[in-house]
């Protein structure tokens, strides 16, 4: 047997172990399932009030900040790029 | 020696692991925030310090040219100081980023895009060997409207953020 092959052997067996992890979860269902039902709609209302809240792409003055951010970032790229190109560029000589 | 080079920075990158020793989970990705914040300061301040303290010193003239020279062997370890724990924030802060991405907000996108343009620049000032190159990063780097921008927008993300 090869070392790659011993290998592969071990990985498998590893990621094997690993599913039963996520097996036990979520199957218990019967005794507490009406509890545990009105637990997730309490949780899905707190997390839609938290949406209201929130500060969403696409809205209010929060935008702006992306807009000069990316303004920003640009104009200092050109800036640089601009230094560069013209410290570079050779003086004419009047006569 | 190198092998000892390597544990370090091994073991530096496990710093923001007691980020996750919390019990709950929201708690433990808005603490690697922190250790984004805490990294960037550690790791820039005494950077930025030293530099200027150096080029004070060469303008001076005189005897702080001697204190100049005395330390410019300290620059090389301090650079890769900088350069280490920035990388440890900077991963910590996109990692806070990607686990909160459904609470996504334009401070937040406008912090990572000023993040990830200061770390490329960064990194191609360090690794990169053509001339252009390097000139453009230096100066892109050095940028002192960038780090205002920066600093900005984390003390506007800390007073944003939801709790």
């Amino acid at each position: 047997m090869t070392k790659l092959s011993l290998f592969l052997i071990l990985l498998l067996a590893l990621t094997v172990t690993t599913v039963s992890v996520f097996a036990d979860d979520e199957r218990e269902f019967g005794v507490g399932e009406n509890e545990r039902e009105r637990e997730r709609e309490h949780d899905d209302e707190r997390e839609d009030d938290d949406d209201d809240e929130r500060i969403v792409l696409g809205t209010g003055v929060s935008d702006i900040v992306l807009y000069v951010t990316i303004s920003a970032i640009a104009g200092t790229m050109g800036y640089t790029g601009y230094k560069i190109i013209s410290a570079k560029r050779p003086k004419l000589v009047k006569k | 020696m190198k092998n000892k080079h390597f544990l370090l920075i091994f073991f530096l990158f496990l710093v923001p692991l007691p980020a996750f020793a919390d019990d709950d989970g929201e708690d433990a990705i808005e603490d690697l925030g922190w250790v984004a914040i805490g990294a960037g300061v550690i790791a820039t301040v005494p950077f930025i310090a030293f530099v200027k303290v150096r080029k004070f010193a060469v303008k001076t003239g005189g005897s702080t040219v001697q204190i100049a020279r005395q330390m410019a062997p300290a620059y090389k370890p301090i650079l890769n100081f900088h350069i280490i724990v920035n990388s440890i924030g900077y991963f910590s802060g996109m990692f806070h980023g990607l686990m909160l991405s459904s609470n996504v907000d334009p401070i937040s996108l406008s912090l990572a895009l000023v993040m990830t343009v200061l770390m490329i620049s960064g990194v191609l000032l360090r690794y990169t060997s053509s001339r252009n190159a390097k000139m453009f990063n230096r100066l892109l780097h050095g940028q002192f409207g960038l780090v205002i921008l920066l600093v900005g927008l984390i003390l506007l993300h800390v007073l944003t953020a939801d709790d």
